[in-house]
């Protein structure tokens, strides 16, 4: 906080700082009593005073006092510095940026010669984007201090960034010719690196990339600092793209590219704009076009100069890629032989050589991709083995080469193994990653055997995808077994803690993979890109309360962001980096387009109103209902068009390209998620509009004409339902890339059976209504309505059943008892159960008002009452009974493998032939952790259910 | 670190970023850094430099480093520094391979609880390797005495 101490000696400023000094403790409560203190003693006249004492009220989560605070600071006018600078803080922190802006401009209309006042105008406009009134304000801070360049060039940007909003004929007639007009009406006054590319910016947009070409080159260019050549030599490259000096430009690439021989950007630029240059000459190339082995030849030269660098060698098989008459198979694969005897040792190659698989052929068996494997096989070295007297960094070598030949025949072979050959890989791969742990490394470093154990971990991986996932588990616990020994090895690996997560979810365990989560330490920009694989679980895992708090972790991310990027805005203008002004406002419209924030927003508001407590209807205002357009049943449905995923698929490594081509399709990925998003909104607008017609009609006594508008959201719902039930959507069970959140969430949902009880449940409600007094044949209440919604509560009830029907197996089975899939169908069971009771309240409440309902009305609201609460109550308790038996099953087992796992000394890992099997304490811990968190999920939505209907 | 503490360097020294991607376009290290001080004390900072683990061994920390020290010396920076946990050996020693050396040891410089990883408060040490304006490398002449994080200028 920056204090305001113009004299320390004054009594009042003293008693001020009091207050500042307990603000930035953070002891809200005691700044709260100092202002108030001060307040008392000044009999209420010091609005600087009020204005900390809102600040304080805010920080200390009294935000009616707080806003009740600062309207009475609003309604003063004032140009003091530090009323204004508390209330810009406290607008800040209440996420009210337009008030900023609003309350300078009445500052600025008492003082209108400050220079001070009026940048922060200025500030508070950037701050919400308003670059109209940013130029007005500029332009006043120019004529102020007209010999002071950056008031003059804030204003140049504010037109530009004017037209970079608006685009069209407004930008390209009149805004963009006013800002270059503006910027060469001062180019002899131009003191500055920022004004010059300022001036760029402007040429730019105006696509006048000559005029760019001669600044560069003009005087001008000597503003330009010594370190930003690097930058003005992209720039001098990019205009002679849009020129389309095509020669000009490949001539530049190659020269950029003898700077660095092994910057593989500038060989993909270099490629392009060769072959760009050759065909705009004359035509496609042809097979044995000299041009194309002239290209050839001039890469073979640098290759042949720079012996020891892989990017000359990749590049011939760059090229081949670029221009497919050029690539013969057996050419390219000898490149690809001799690329990989080259560097088989150095980490990833073999995800260097996969980009070019295409190349080889799948019909020649002279140039396939397993007659490639055939040839690199011989020259590979043994298995190395990790003993004390190794020279380790051959070892790491030698491992590194091996690494990269699994990698590679995993992505060239790109097909599953059968039953015999994977289990001898996953044997071969386990003991070799066993045989060459290192000693001595430090917890963030991991062990370079680590990929050899997320190798056999894949091969688990595919065995599940292939022998039906619905009928077992054992391949995905026995990849989890590995994991964890994998984990104890080398506690920092985030390949190895992502697969637990993706797998323990997969299992239906949500503790521990959320466990994971936190030790992996996903935060801030993290939740963008990594945060999916927990909140896409959310929902199918039980936990509510859990999960509640990791959306709003991210929700907060979001809120805050936004916040923090206006901020380093103003910096940009204030030190004049006018190039980063507009990446900064891209920036804003990334982070408020961004898919995750949307998904968690949306699923949070989802997740606190099934939890939200007796008191529904303040819940459901508290968790803060959409707002009013989004909510009324009349507004359109939000499309959710233009969200950008962030999602990043690459996290977990994998090799097999059929894998890997279902995290590449964005557009049906963006699709699944956007069939969620409505569907779930649509469910929160009818529970939001029922909350308040049942409100109404408490206090109006009648029925409103809302009615008719729940009934156009419901049939929209119904709509939505079943255009997603198609065909067009994946069967259940696919299970592809490991990253990838499948089934997608709607699907999961449905197949599990939850979207059945909505519509039902509102037309319960509706049918419950009294005729309404303008249209008597409306709404009659009847018995039967009801059927309906018992029929698909007592569907979903049986979920319930599973619980019995494996507690019985369990006694059997090994360590089979649950699936993940059937706990997600427990889970909806709960939301549908929560969604119902929530409906049942709301209908109480409307009810419990002045409606006059005859007795034969109330019927069948009280039959209602009475079915669910029996049927529910019996299967609650026999499902209850059930778990406590199979819980203790469960217990035995573990307590003995615990102790099978202390008795026996471990055999494996000793150098013999072990088989790959995994470690027994591994076996014991994955259980326990498996058998704790399935059994608190289940008590937990147990407890949820009977707590909702038990009176 | 915060999307803000990342914004604050992109906006005042965004000549000190680097990203090295690997040739199937997935980001194998960066790092960042910032210039400052005044007279002979105007120098280089390295803020954070970052290579994933699949990509150790590869060499990329020395490029990303080169590159900073490259901006540095056009800045006409005197020498360029660095903070490292003293108990990590494996960096300390690629520094001292590229021409770095301790200046100072900084007492409980890091703070624990910062990261699960870990938990105890740890040293830093401050090494610093001198450009082409300073010679005589006076700058890398260690102290002796370590110093408290607050009297670091």
């Amino acid at each position: 906080f920056i204090l305001q101490q113009n004299n320390k000696s004054d009594p009042r400023e003293r008693r001020l700082k009091a207050i500042y000094d307990a603000l930035d403790a953070g002891n809200n409560k005691k700044a709260i009593q100092e202002a108030e203190k001060v307040l008392r003693k000044e009999a209420g006249d010091s609005l600087c005073a009020k204005a900390l004492r809102a600040l304080a009220l805010l920080r200390y989560g009294r935000l009616d006092e707080a806003t009740a605070a600062a309207s009475e600071v609003e309604r003063v006018d004032t140009s003091e510095e530090s009323v204004l600078q508390a209330m810009t803080y406290f607008y800040k922190e209440s996420h009210r940026l337009d008030l900023i802006a609003a309350m300078y401009e009445r500052a600025v209309q008492q003082q209108p010669k400050s220079e001070d006042l009026l940048t922060s105008l200025f500030m508070a406009h950037v701050r919400v984007l308003d670059h109209k009134k940013q130029q007005l304000t500029a332009a006043k801070l120019h004529r102020l201090a007209p010999s002071k360049n950056p008031y003059y060039f804030w204003s140049v940007m504010s037109v530009l960034m004017q037209a970079t909003e608006c685009g069209g004929e407004l930008a390209s007639k009149m805004l963009l010719p006013l800002a270059a007009k503006m910027a060469e009406a001062f180019r002899d006054r131009m003191n500055a690196e920022a004004e010059v590319q300022l001036y760029l910016m402007v040429l730019e947009m105006q696509e006048r990339f000559e005029d760019c070409l001669a600044t560069l080159d003009g005087p001008l260019s000597s503003l330009l600092s010594p370190q930003s050549t690097e930058m003005t030599r992209q720039q001098r490259m990019g205009y002679l793209e849009k020129l389309g000096r095509k020669q000009e430009l490949a001539d530049a690439r190659w020269e950029d590219l003898t700077t660095e021989p092994n910057d593989w950007a500038r060989w993909q630029s270099c490629i392009q704009s060769s072959i760009n240059a050759d065909i705009s000459q004359g035509g496609d190339y042809v097979e044995a076009d000299p041009r194309l082995s002239e290209l050839q030849s001039r890469i073979d030269a640098i290759a042949a100069e720079h012996p020891g660098l892989s990017g000359p060698c990749l590049a011939r098989l760059e090229l081949m890629r670029r221009c497919p008459v050029s690539c013969r198979p057996e050419t390219a694969l000898s490149l690809m032989r001799s690329y990989f005897e080259a560097f088989a040792s150095r980490p990833a190659v073999a995800s260097d050589l996969l980009q070019f698989r295409s190349l080889l052929s799948d019909t020649d068996e002279n140039s396939s991709p397993a007659k490639l494997l055939e040839l690199i096989r011989p020259g590979l070295p043994e298995w190395p083995k990790a003993a004390a007297d190794a020279d380790r960094q051959q070892l790491v070598r030698d491992l590194t080469a091996r690494i990269n030949y699994e990698q590679l025949s995993r992505g060239l072979l790109n097909k599953p193994m059968d039953a015999e050959q994977r289990n001898a890989k996953v044997a071969e791969l386990i003991q070799a990653y066993r045989a060459n742990l290192l000693d001595g490394l430090r917890p963030t470093e991991v062990q370079p055997a680590d990929d050899l154990l997320l190798l056999a971990v894949s091969l688990h991986y595919d065995a599940w995808l292939v022998e039906d996932a619905k009928q077992s588990e054992t391949h995905l616990l026995q990849a989890l077994y590995l994991l964890d020994e994998g984990l104890s090895g080398s506690p920092s690996n985030y390949n190895i803690m992502l697969w637990m997560i993706r797998l323990f979810i997969a299992l239906g365990a949500w503790t521990p993979a959320s466990n994971l989560y936190e030790r992996l330490d996903v935060k801030q920009i993290l939740l963008e890109s990594v945060g999916f694989v927990l909140s896409r679980q959310v929902a199918r895992c039980g936990l509510l309360s859990q999960g509640l708090v990791m959306l709003n972790n991210t929700a907060m991310f979001y809120k805050n962001n936004w916040r923090d990027i206006v901020e380093h805005l103003c910096t940009a203008y204030r030190i004049g980096n006018f190039r980063k002004v507009p990446e900064l406002v891209a920036l804003t419209d990334r982070v408020s387009s961004s898919l995750e924030s949307v998904f968690c927003g949306l699923e949070l508001r989802h997740q606190s109103l099934l939890l939200s407590g007796p008191n529904i209807v303040e819940g459901v205002y508290e968790m803060g209902a959409p707002p009013e357009s989004s909510s009324s049943a009349e507004s359109p449905q939000p499309a959710f068009d233009g969200l950008v995923d962030g999602r990043d698929f690459r996290l977990v490594r994998e090799f097999r390209s059929d894998l890997l081509a279902a995290t590449a399709d964005a557009s049906r990925l963006l699709e699944d998620e956007r069939a969620w998003l409505l569907y779930r909104s649509l469910g929160l607008r009818c529970v939001s509009h029922l909350t308040r017609m049942a409100t109404e009609m408490a206090s109006t006594g009648s029925v409103t004409k809302q009615a008719d508008a729940a009934r156009a959201l419901k049939q929209q719902l119904m709509e939505q339902s079943a255009g997603s039930t198609g065909d067009s959507l994946p069967a259940f069970d696919i299970e592809p890339h490991p990253c990838l959140p499948y089934p997608a969430c709607l699907p999961a949902h449905f197949a599990a059976g939850s979207q059945a009880l909505l519509a039902p449940a509102i037309d319960y409600f509706l049918n419950l209504l009294p005729p309404s007094t303008d249209n008597s044949s409306a709404g009659v209440a009847d018995a039967s309505s009801i059927d309906p919604l018992l029929e698909s509560f007592d569907a979903q009830l049986a979920a319930v059943e599973v619980i019995n029907a494996d507690g019985g197996s369990a006694a059997t089975a090994p360590v089979e008892p649950l699936f993940g899939q059937q706990l997600q169908r427990l889970s909806c069971l709960c939301e549908s159960a929560c969604l119902l009771s929530l409906v049942h309240e709301l209908t109480a409440v409307a009810l419990a008002g002045k409606l006059a309902m005859s007795k034969k009305q109330r019927r069948p609201y009280e039959t209602f009452c009475r079915t669910v609460r029996s049927r529910i109550g019996d299967r609650i308790n026999r499902a209850a009974a059930a778990l406590e038996a199979l819980e203790a099953v469960w217990k035995a087992k573990i307590g003995q493998a615990w102790t099978d796992a202390d008795g026996q000394e471990e055999t494996v890992g000793v150098g013999g032939d072990d088989g790959g099997q995994p470690k027994r304490r591994c076996r014991a811990k994955v259980d326990e952790l498996l058998c704790q968190s399935r059994c608190r999920c289940l008590g937990e939505m147990l407890n949820l259910l009977r707590f909702r209907f038990s009176n | 670190y915060g999307l803000s503490f990342y914004l604050t360097y992109l906006v005042h020294w965004p000549e000190y970023f680097k990203i090295a991607e690997s040739s199937d376009g997935r980001v194998m290290g960066y790092v960042m850094g910032k210039s400052e001080g005044y007279n002979e004390k105007w120098h280089g900072h390295v803020t954070a430099l970052s290579v994933a683990p699949e990509f150790r061994r590869l060499g990329l920390a020395g490029k990303l480093m080169a590159g900073l020290e490259d901006v540095s010396e056009k800045k006409r920076a005197y020498f360029v520094d660095l903070f490292v946990r003293v108990s990590n050996d494996v960096a300390v020693a690629l520094y001292k391979k590229l021409g770095y050396t301790v200046y100072r040891r900084v007492l409980e410089y890091y703070s624990g609880n910062s990261s699960p990883m870990f938990e105890q408060d740890e040293d830093a040490f401050d090494m610093r390797k001198s450009l082409s304006r300073d010679p005589e490398r006076k700058s890398m002449i260690p102290l002796e005495k370590p110093v408290r994080p607050e009297d670091v200028d």
